[in-house]
């Protein structure tokens, strides 16, 4: 393990005694609206709710997150921040694969227990995100503030689909900031698309 | 205060997304008298019109840079990063606000 | 009642509804508002004014004037003349006592009006003085408005919006369509706002551009930033360009009777005659400044009134008008003595332009002699101003400042909202409020609900008749927003407080943790009992999630250079694995935070601040950095990582069974950093001892804390873990004298006074501080932070005053009760003469003067054995 390998959540190693499982910041919000779990590589991951909504504010906590910093021309799937730095995500289980590899190129920091993730979908997305965050949305991706609490990653990942990375310590209220701001429009927790 | 300031970085932002540290001071070099080091840390210019300011990025990039702003209308005339004191050149790629 | 189908009328007459007046069914077509369907089924009063209760009906029927305004569904100040009906509410007076037919509160208008006059409170009821309370309240409950029910419900949510758009057009006028329809057509993104309800978004079919109506922006701030009120959604818009087409605002005659109920303006005709099928009356005169009042004069003759008489001031100079009336009605018009039987009078006294929004962002508005009205100029950049807003009223006549004529009898209002009449603003100006923005305060004209939309041009003309100056001279008062009233519940949003909370959080609370805010953060005050979770630490095992401490990375060839730097210690010849005690203090040599700092290797440091320091550490950092441009880069990694404290005599037995990793005093020393696994969980292990006692601080990522947390717990179990909350560990530091920044130190305080003189390394060659603590070494100590140990089971107050001579020279900072010492114990600031061990303090508790020793080394294990254990 490296110096810094203690901020990496796949350095947890189970054995016969300990086995560590990692739960997203939101997961007590989900259990309260019903939801039902199941561990996938380690982390607790939501798998079913009582009521899917069309309009849905999904927790993807459990991705793998990677800051990213030096030259980012040609850095495939990066979201950029800074020209000189971003926000690399993966599949969970293959963090430390690519940290490795692109630990050769740049300087990178595993950011996956740092940054919580929402994702909004569906019909109404749009109008939620206005409700949330100040922030163009016609001017995504970016770093920004969302009510109250930044820095944030915004992305929009089709017309009516944006997710937002934030400081974990805020998922409790930026869940409950997301699903109220989605109630007139019926929307609410969603675990699948 | 709603004004809209230039980040480097981001371009134009809501000013609440920023922290302002005041306008840009000298810290004086070797052994300043008591009368210099109070002037230092208590005396500012507060201009009415142009004034250099340190702005933060708080809420977005999390860069530093100057702005010069017209302290009467809030208009931001330009921001800037300062230029290195001394040359650094980094061997391996560093956090970059 | 209703006139036959008219071409453009707004209701549905296939289609019934119904609302409640005063608990009486009202039946409406669907399409309407819930004033005219009261105006419909026979109602003329529609309300009390503020002052005088006196009845006042539908005058402008555009949402400005104050007089229709009633609750309706509990919300107050509702103006029904423009409120669709949706069928349902419950509408009701407001400030009348009775009904609005019979208000007792009438009184004052007869009685009342010569011992009433401007400003009468400020004069008449200010003696004796203990009656002010009896006199407030009785005025409070004459005068006024409608009353916010303290007991109702939340009734309406309220959103807020926020939007980006290239252009925003305000106004949805012939004018506001034109701009919006130009902007679009260059493929800008437009909206455009209007207050309706003459717009209906349908009716302009697909534009190209957003329509928001019935909507109002309530004003203009710098960055374009322009809040829209659309009923329960607040919209904040950012526009690139603002085009300002708020219209004009048809202005009032000053008459005596002008406020009598059949006194309207020609907006009123048009809207009850057009959208309604209303006929306002039977009989009208109409007097008019413009072509306003010839077009109402039209459309009352079409819907079957009898026109008494058109005046138009344009080609007719006319010195006296009085509305007649009986029991508040219009009964007669007298013009220069001739009188007309009318049950309507019509007065258009030209329109003023809307230039509110336009002023609030620096425009400069000047007065056009020529045509009575204030007019907009020299715009700032990003604002246009198109159509009657910018001056476009077409061709007016400037009407008389009053018509009261020779034998003016009966009341002649400046302001409706305020019941300002003429006389008030010349008692005013009499009694030395002789300029306009006194005038205004005194006598709150224009300070109303119309916010001057009917008043403000009448009352500076007045005033400068009455001193004999122009208007040009006297200027507008301050533009100010909101141009619209707005409900406060649409201001203050959604109710969501940004609370931080640690990956444990939800732990705590099932354990029953009473929580606390400390800074943004939501942390366990105690489980219950804080004297007995402090004891567990010192006997068995106490665990407190320390998660919320802030964690920085410095990394780079030079970090260790920029620490010390930063820092009066020095960090750059530390061994990697170890930690060092961190003080921050600014160039005034002030304390500002404190923590540890641990070398991860020979580039990497691992900072800790205090919890409620850790953004302004951060930015410290990154300030500095950002001058000194060294070799280092800062990274905030407080929320990545969650913490725990273990501490205890039984904290090593717990340890041996978390991890392979040796964590004897030789495996991990006191102040070693050292990675290794804890439950199989991948760890940085802090050995400090902020309780006391032997503990380890364990830092991992945020995700396993829950995790982590239950282990441990169940670990723990028969070693009589316990957890601790924040008060406890007030206890057990305190016992320490470990200081806490903000607590124990103000911004005053340096650290040779704070008792910590060993941390600055002198032998350095410069540091942040080190000036002002060179400067604070040649004065000498003047105050010293020391230990303060409480006689007779007192425990003083935090803040109370430690005195010599009856005169205070110290204060105590810190007290609590220590269950381990049985006593009580604190920490203060005494002279430094003073601060040597057994010097006795009298402190100042209640009145009474209560001894207390200074101590200068810890209470608890003053030679550190159990934290080295």
């Amino acid at each position: 393990m490296s110096v810094l390998g203690f901020l990496s959540v796949y350095n947890a190693k189970a054995d016969s005694h300990f086995r560590p499982v990692a739960k997203s910041s939101m997961e007590r919000r989900l259990r309260d609206h019903g939801a039902s779990f199941e561990e996938r590589g380690g982390w607790l991951v939501a798998m079913k709710l009582p009521h899917e909504h069309e309009l849905g504010i999904r927790d993807v906590s459990h991705l793998g997150k990677l800051e990213v910093c030096g030259d980012l021309n040609g850095l495939e799937g990066v979201i950029p921040i800074t020209p000189a730095r971003g926000l690399l995500l993966c599949d969970f289980r293959e963090t430390e694969a690519v940290q490795a590899k692109l630990a050769k190129r740049y300087d990178v920091l595993d950011v996956t227990g740092a940054l919580a993730g929402l994702e909004i979908f569906g019909p109404g997305a749009e109008t939620v995100m206005h409700r949330i965050t100040a922030h163009d949305l016609d001017d995504l991706p970016a770093a920004a503030p969302v009510s109250h609490v930044g820095p944030c990653v915004l992305t929009r990942e089709g017309p009516e689909s944006f997710r937002i990375f934030f400081p974990q310590e805020y998922g409790h209220y930026l869940w409950e900031v997301a699903v109220d701001a989605a109630e007139p429009l019926h929307g609410g927790p969603a675990v699948s698309r | 205060m709603s004004f809209l300031l230039p980040c480097p970085n981001c371009g134009p932002r809501d000013v609440d997304e920023f922290s302002c540290t005041g306008e840009v001071t000298v810290r004086p070099k070797g052994s300043p008298t008591p009368r210099e080091l109070r002037s230092y840390l208590y005396f500012r210019k507060n201009a009415a019109g142009l004034q250099r300011e340190w702005w933060y990025h708080r809420d977005g990039c999390e860069l530093w840079f100057q702005a010069e702003r017209d302290t009467r209308t809030n208009e931001v005339l330009r921001a800037w990063v300062p230029e290195p004191v001394a040359p650094v050149v980094p061997d391996t790629p560093r956090r970059h606000n | 009642m209703r006139l036959d189908p008219q071409p453009s009328e707004r209701i549905d007459r296939a289609e019934m509804v119904r609302f409640f007046f005063d608990g009486q069914p009202v039946t409406a077509f669907r399409g309407e508002t819930i004033g005219s369907a009261l105006f419909a089924s026979g109602r003329r009063v529609f309300s009390r004014s503020f002052k005088y209760h006196r009845p006042r009906g539908l005058l402008c029927c555009g949402g400005h004037c104050p007089n229709c305004m009633m609750t309706v569904d509990g919300v107050p100040n509702v103006r029904v003349c423009s409120v669709p009906v949706r069928g349902g509410e419950r509408v009701g007076p407001q400030n009348v006592l009775g009904s609005l037919q019979r208000d007792l509160m009438s009184v004052t208008d007869k009685i009342g009006g010569p011992f009433t006059p401007v400003g009468f409170y400020y004069r008449t009821m200010i003696r004796p003085r203990w009656a002010w309370p009896y006199y407030e309240k009785f005025l409070r409950h004459a005068a006024g408005l409608g009353k916010v029910d303290k007991r109702h419900e939340r009734s309406t949510r309220f959103d807020t919006e926020h939007r980006h758009t290239d252009v925003l057009v305000i106004g949805g006028g012939s004018a506001g369509l034109e701009a919006a329809r130009k902007a679009a057509a260059e493929g800008k993104r437009v909206t455009l706002v209007d207050e309706g309800p003459d717009l209906l978004p349908d009716s302009v079919g697909d534009a190209g551009f957003e329509i928001l109506a019935p909507a109002r922006a309530l004003g203009l701030w710098e960055g374009g930033l322009v809040p829209v009120e659309a009923g329960p959604v607040l919209y904040r818009f950012r526009a690139d360009k603002i085009v300002v087409a708020t219209g004009a605002t048809e202005q009032p005659l000053l008459f005596p009777g002008n406020d009598l109920v059949g006194v309207m303006l020609p907006s009123a005709i048009r809207r009850m005659v057009d959208h309604w099928a209303l006929k306002p009356g039977n009989a009208a005169v109409v007097v008019t400044a413009d072509d306003r009042g010839w077009e109402a004069a039209d459309r009352l003759r079409a819907a079957g009134v009898h026109i008494s008489e058109v005046a138009d001031l344009r080609e007719r100079k006319i010195r006296q008008i009085a509305a007649k009336g009986r029991k508040g009605h219009v009964r007669a018009v007298e013009l220069d003595g001739r009188s007309f039987e009318a049950d309507l009078l019509v007065m258009s006294g030209g329109a003023q332009p809307n230039y509110s929004l336009l002023a609030q962002l620096g425009a400069k508005i000047e007065y056009d002699p020529a045509r009575g009205i204030f007019v907009p100029t020299s715009l700032p950049p990003n604002v246009e101003a198109v159509g009657a807003a910018a001056g476009d009223v077409g061709r007016t006549a400037v009407p008389a400042v009053t018509y009261n004529g020779a034998a003016g009898k009966g009341k002649c209002f400046v302001c409706l909202c305020e019941d300002v009449t003429d006389k008030d603003v010349k008692r005013a100006i009499a009694e030395g409020f002789d300029s306009i923005e006194l005038a205004k305060r005194y006598t709150t004209v224009t300070m109303g609900p119309c916010q001057g939309k009917l008043c403000h041009v009448g009352s500076i003309r007045l005033f400068a008749r009455e001193t004999e100056t122009d208007e040009a001279s006297i200027g507008t008062t301050t533009a100010r927003p909101p141009w619209a009233p707005v409900s406060l519940g649409l201001l203050a949003g959604r109710p969501h407080e940004a609370g931080a909370r640690t990956s444990i959080h939800h732990r705590h609370k099932d354990l029953g943790a009473k929580i606390m805010w400390t800074g943004h953060w939501r942390r366990p005050h105690s489980y219950g009992d804080a004297q007995a979770e402090a004891k567990n630490v010192h006997e068995s095992l106490g665990i407190i999630d320390v998660s919320t401490l802030g964690k920085l990375l410095v990394r780079g060839p030079e970090a260790g250079a920029f620490l010390d730097r930063l820092y009066p210690n020095r960090f750059s010849d530390m061994k990697p694995g170890r930690i060092r005690y961190a003080v921050l203090q600014n160039d005034a040599g002030r304390i500002t935070d404190d923590g540890t700092i641990a070398r991860l290797d020979d580039e990497t440091f691992y900072v800790t601040t205090t919890s409620t320091g850790a953004g302004a550490v951060l930015r410290w950092f990154g300030w500095w950095n950002a001058v000194w441009r060294m070799d280092a880069d800062i990274t905030d990694i407080t929320g990545a990582l969650a913490a725990v404290n273990v501490a205890g005599p039984n904290a090593r037995t717990l340890m041996e069974r978390l991890t392979d990793h040796d964590v004897s005093n030789e495996g991990i020393k006191y102040l070693d950093a050292k990675h290794a696994h804890v439950a199989g969980v991948p760890c940085l292990i802090l050995r400090i001892g902020f309780v006391g006692e032997l503990g380890y601080e364990i830092h991992f990522p945020s995700p396993y804390g829950e995790y982590f947390w239950d282990t441990v717990m169940e670990v723990g179990k028969d070693l009589g873990i316990r957890p601790f909350g924040l008060e406890p560990q007030r206890i057990l530091r305190l016992e320490k004298m470990h200081i806490l920044v903000g607590q124990d130190t103000d911004s005053e305080s340096n650290v040779i006074e704070a008792a910590m003189p060993w941390i600055v390394k002198w032998d350095k060659d410069d540091f942040v501080g080190r000036w002002s603590l060179e400067l604070v070494q040649e004065r000498g100590l003047q105050n010293q932070l020391v230990g303060l140990e409480f006689s007779n089971g007192t425990v003083p107050a935090e803040g109370s005053q430690i005195v010599r001579e009856g005169r205070s020279i110290g204060r105590v900072t810190s007290s609590r009760f220590s269950p381990e010492l049985v006593r009580g114990i604190g920490m203060g600031w005494v002279p430094a003469g003073l601060a040597h061990d057994g010097a006795q303090v009298s402190i100042s508790v209640n009145g009474r003067l209560e001894a207390a020793s200074v101590r200068l080394k810890s209470f608890f294990d003053p030679d550190g054995e159990h934290l080295r254990s």
